[in-house]
């Protein structure tokens, strides 16, 4: 195990345990020093504060708890805890990989307990990614999945069925997305260069994005923003959007789709066409862009040159979104190592206060995002000596105690928050 | 089924021979049969349709809708209240019994002596839900005195006027106490004298038996049940025997029929009576009508013996003792059921069970082996069919996986077996099925569904041929098959821009071949906008124009006179609104350039914008924007080297002058192009 600056505070060495290989590993500074905006400053800081007193508090301490595999053997791609289930309820999350879809809960012993596995009949499929969201009428958990074949499978939880699908993507779905604000509103990305919005409640589709200003290659990832006022989405052609969804066309349409009444009216739904995306560009990123997050009115962007970007769409006091804005700027960049692949997606947890990626050695990095400067930003490294495939998507529990990540062997990694020293 | 087979290749061939002909068998017939006999399984779970509503199944269809002929809307009260007439009214106002005898073989000696027959009515309540046992309710309705054995040739079996009970029907109306589950009649006979039971039969047995009274009807056989069990008798006063009869059945039906009646008794073990000890589902068994011999029975187990009828008035007479008559072989004999149920219409196949051989094929129709069966029932499936065209149907239409080809056969009928190999598993209904949202009927795993609706346009309507088995029979290849009356394919369409698939209702609307459709509108704006050396007014009538172009799709030159017209019918006063005038000429004159117009054209479009300037209303926003040009350019003009935003004005200042003034217009207008040139260029090199 390499440590990232060669001083460290093994957490595992700290709390006595006997899992010696299976530390998290904090350091002060981000992995890649070079790239590391200021280290100097931050480095005198932490040698004052190790000096006062020995061991210095690791904030961000993971330790490893359990791993179990599924048998399929195939890389899991997505993986996401259920984020509306409150405390003191069952911690569940959900993965997705080859034709499956898998339902487990994280059991307070440290194990973890498969509840429920969907299988779905075309042995091709292959599962890429799974969204939570709730009915609106009873309430019960909603499980959306898709994957290679283009459709969206949505699973009603309770009553054991996958109870709708959604085709109309003409290729395979990278990413889906619930509005935060309304559960009903289901955003998927395809390759076949658009996203799309349905309301599932009423099985309508709302919006397309994409076509002549829309992303010119497979979009991988999205989201949308906690107000549910704008998306952001990236893809293979580099470059990354934003679609507002306050404006008057979007706002109607979203109200039109739960009255409209497919069985008594003579026209289709009339689905907005939106060409033409509020912001865009391709200055942040030099490669696939395969991950996206908002983090408030800024932008965490990762593409596989070792770095997630936190930038935000023109300049540092602009609020307002102009459509043939070139600038950008760049607020800070999280570096780490090993992770030159795409389709590896990074996770912040509900609050946004951590933020964590896995790299293609199987190494997962967590930094704390709690903090009034992101260059102090702290950056830990979990490893474990098993845990050496790439590690697909990292997901947070609600309250953040709980990191899941899961890898290309098939394996699913349990790492639980330690205690705050 | 095909793996009992019988081989008909003879026994003489080698095991190995044999052997290797059946590993050919199993693997032409084997994984079809797995797959049908799973789905099999999965129908008898849940079934995704029902077999009996399936036109060409009618002999399983046990409903006729005759009633549906003459039913009518405003005659559904009248059936309601006469429901619940009937149900209040009994068949008379007394029930009667009349007692003709108490027969008990070992009582021979007291032959001539007289049992007490106290008669009680018990209602079984509706058992609450807190409550352990169902309440009852036991009435004591009266005494009868009734002769012992009394013999065949005596007139009157009870003694006198006592022999006979009547109960008022009031006794068993349901309509006061709804909880009410059933009433029942007890007898509780008891002799003067002891009496030793030792030959007590031990078969404690149930029976159905059908009174030897003329008028049973089928679906109201009597019950007449007792428990006969060992019981010693206690040495006391006298022996209680005791009996009940069921009223009504759990549907309020009267099962009393008028008719005479020999009630089995049982000995009660002592005073203290139990009633209603046990359900009649409990310790029932199927008898055969062989086991059963009546005689043996009525003579063994002491019987009451008496005559019901149902009456209007209070009968008290004696009645003259029945002559029994040899006892009918029943030809159902049920043991375990309260009453029976009415025998299912049609089970009986039209056609008498014949002979039905499969001869499978296989090995390239090299080899074959028969099976024969003597009923209608599918091999995979077991269902029974009932007909053989609704076999053969079946057959061909639920396992495709295989050919049929019915070969009529002196015994019965034979059936051709062979592998479709023409079979793709792919699914031949209607697409709308793979792709409605719930799953369609044909993949809904929670029971039957609705069918997804489709519309079709019938092109013709042939009437259904009759049901023939001639179109098992093995056809030509020039058999022309029944022309298919919807038109069109049974295919799914999507829509172009959403690529969902097409609803059948949306069929008809096709707006998606529009060639201006809203983002080419859009980007073509926006091209325009990005221009860098053309100024404002020209960049908006650019766009108008382009717009209009687009919307009506001008192809050729000699199109474009009337292009023009059209555009300023629709835009003309908009361009003047947006003081365009200027730019408009320019255009026209640039078209004229090109020798796409005469001079005629710029002409007449020239005249045709003036006279919309005529309108009072534009000419106020004429003037208005004349105005605050004229403003904007003095300080333009003042400080003509400061600032190039407002490059636009001049260009339009000129073009709302030239406006204003209506005399001499066409000539000022025909020069001024230039004139704007000039500024423009002025202007963009700044």
């Amino acid at each position: 195990m390499t440590l990232p600056n060669g001083d460290s505070n093994s957490v595992a060495g700290d709390s006595g345990d006997d899992l010696d290989d299976t530390s998290s590993v904090g350091s002060g500074s981000n992995a890649d020093t070079s790239r590391s905006g200021t280290p100097t400053l931050r480095r005198k800081g932490r040698n004052k504060r190790r000096r006062k007193k020995t061991p210095a508090p690791v904030k961000m301490g993971y330790k490893f708890v359990c791993y179990l595999k599924e048998d399929h053997g195939q890389p899991i791609f997505g993986v996401q805890f259920n984020q509306h289930l409150r405390d003191g309820q069952p911690l569940v999350f959900a993965t997705a990989g080859n034709n499956r879809v898998s339902v487990y809960q994280c059991m307070d012993d440290g194990s973890i307990k498969i509840l429920q596995c969907y299988s779905d009949p075309d042995p091709e499929e292959n599962f890429y990614t799974v969204a939570w969201s709730y009915d609106t009428e009873t309430g019960r958990p909603i499980l959306a999945a898709a994957g290679s074949r283009g459709v969206i499978r949505i699973f009603s939880l309770a009553t054991m069925q996958c109870v709708k699908h959604f085709i109309g993507h003409g290729n395979a779905i990278n990413e889906l997305k619930f509005h935060p604000r309304d559960p009903n509103l289901l955003l998927s990305v395809s390759k076949d260069h658009a996203l799309r919005m349905w309301n599932i409640r009423t099985d309508i589709l709302v919006a397309t994005f994409g076509g002549v200003e829309a992303h010119r290659d497979e979009v991988l990832s999205t989201d949308i923003d906690v107000e549910g006022t704008c998306i952001v989405s990236c893809g293979m052609d580099h470059s990354l959007k934003i679609w507002k969804l306050t404006t008057d066309i979007m706002l109607s349409t979203i109200n039109q789709s739960y009255t409209f009444n497919p069985s008594r009216a003579v026209r289709p739904f009339p689905t907005v066409q939106q060409n033409f995306p509020d912001f865009s560009t391709r200055d942040i990123h030099r490669n696939y862009v395969d991950c996206v997050r908002w983090l408030g009115r800024f932008i965490l962007s990762k593409s596989c040159e070792n770095t997630i970007v936190c930038w935000k769409p023109g300049l540092l006091n602009q609020t307002e979104l102009k459509h043939n804005d070139t600038n950008v700027t760049i607020i800070h960049k999280f570096d780490y190592k090993e992770c030159e692949i795409w389709f590896m997606r990074f996770s912040l947890d509900y609050w946004q206060k951590v933020l964590a990626v896995g790299n293609q050695q199987g190494r997962t990095y967590v930094w704390d995002l709690d903090i009034s400067d992101p260059a102090q930003a702290r950056c830990s490294t979990l490893t474990h000596p098993k845990c050496v495939a790439p590690i697909r998507q990292t997901a947070f529990s609600r309250k953040g105690n709980i990191l899941i990540t899961v890898c290309d062997d098939a394996t699913i990694w349990r790492w639980d928050r330690v205690a705050q020293q | 089924m095909p793996q009992k087979k019988k081989d008909c290749l003879g026994v003489d061939k080698p095991v190995s021979e044999v052997q290797a002909d059946h590993e050919l068998f199993l693997q032409a017939f084997e994984k079809p049969t797995q797959i049908y006999r799973y789905l099999r399984s999965r129908n008898v779970l849940s079934p995704i349709f029902l077999q009996r509503t399936l036109y060409y199944m009618r002999g399983r269809m046990s409903r006729s809708h005759k009633n549906r002929m003459s039913f009518k809307l405003d005659c559904l009260l009248d059936k309601v209240t006469q429901k619940s007439e009937r149900q209040n009214e009994r068949p008379a106002s007394y029930l009667n019994i009349a007692f003709t005898g108490f027969h008990d073989d070992k009582l021979e000696g007291v032959c001539g002596d007289v049992a007490r027959v106290e008669t009680f009515i018990v209602k079984m309540c509706h058992k609450k839900r807190k409550e352990s046992s169902a309440p009852l309710m036991q009435v004591s309705v009266g005494t009868q005195d009734v002769n012992i054995n009394p013999s065949e040739g005596e007139g009157g079996g009870g003694c006198g006027r006592n022999a006979c009970l009547s109960i008022p029907t009031h006794n068993f109306t349901s309509s006061n106490g709804h909880q009410v589950k059933s009433y029942v009649l007890v007898f509780r006979v008891s002799l003067v004298h002891d009496q030793e039971n030792a030959g007590e039969p031990v078969v404690k047995r149930r029976r159905v038996g059908r009174s030897a009274s003329q008028d049973s009807q089928d679906s109201n056989i009597p019950l007449i049940s007792t428990n006969a069990i060992n019981g010693d008798s206690h040495g006391g006063v006298g022996s209680t025997y005791a009996g009940e009869l069921v009223m009504f059945d759990r549907h309020g039906r009267c099962l009393l029929t008028p008719g005479q009646y020999e009630l089995m008794l049982e000995l009660q073990a002592g005073e203290t009576t139990q009633l209603c000890k046990s359900s009649p589902k409990k310790n029932a068994s199927w008898e055969s009508i062989d086991t059963l011999k009546f005689d043996g029975i009525f003579n063994n187990i002491p019987v009451l013996k008496f005559t019901l009828n149902w009456n209007s008035e209070n009968s008290t007479s004696v009645i003259e003792r029945p002559r029994l008559r040899p006892l009918k072989p029943l030809d159902v004999v049920l043991a375990n059921s309260a009453s029976t149920k009415p025998k299912p219409q049609g089970v009986a196949s039209p056609e008498a069970p014949q002979l039905v051989l499969y001869q499978f094929v296989y090995n390239n129709n090299s080899r074959q082996q028969t099976e024969a069966r003597r009923d209608f029932h599918c091999p995979w499936c077991s269902l029974n069919c009932m007909a053989l065209y609704s076999l053969l149907k079946h057959l061909k239409l639920c396992h495709a996986r295989f050919t049929f080809t019915y070969v009529p056969h002196p015994k019965g009928a034979r059936i051709d077996v062979a592998l479709n190999e023409c079979y793709d598993g792919s699914y031949a209904g209607n697409p709308q099925d793979l792709v409605a949202m719930p799953a369609g009927f044909a993949f809904s795993r929670s029971g039957p569904t609705r069918r997804t609706p489709t519309t079709s346009v019938l092109v013709c309507r042939p009437k259904r041929p009759k049901p023939s088995l001639s179109e098992f029979l093995e056809q030509d290849d020039d058999f022309d098959l029944p022309r298919s009356y919807i038109l069109g394919h049974n295919r799914l369409y999507h829509h172009t821009m959403t690529c969902l698939p097409i609803q059948p209702h949306e069929l008809d609307e096709d707006s998606e071949g529009e060639h201006d459709s809203e983002w080419v509108r859009q980007k073509t704006q926006m091209m325009i906008d990005e221009f860098s050396d053309v100024n404002e007014g020209e960049k908006e009538l650019m766009k108008m124009w382009n717009l209009h172009v687009m919307k009506y799709n001008f192809v050729g030159d000699s199109q474009i006179p009337l292009a023009c017209s059209m555009f300023l019918e629709s835009h003309g006063t908009e361009l003047l609104r947006k003081s365009l005038y200027r730019n408009f000429v320019l255009h026209m004159v640039s078209l004229h350039d090109f020798g796409l117009i005469g001079t005629g054209v710029v002409y007449k479009c020239i005249l045709h914008l003036q006279n919309k300037m005529q309108d009072p209303s534009v000419q106020k926003q004429l003037a208005a924007s004349w105005e605050e040009q004229r403003r904007s350019s003095k300080k333009l003009f003042s400080s003509y080297n400061g600032s190039s935003s407002s490059f636009v004005s001049p260009v339009k200042q000129e073009s709302t002058c030239s406006s204003a003034t209506s005399n001499g217009l066409t000539e000022e207008s025909k020069s001024s192009p230039t004139k704007s040139n000039v500024v423009n260029k002025k202007c963009c090199v700044q």
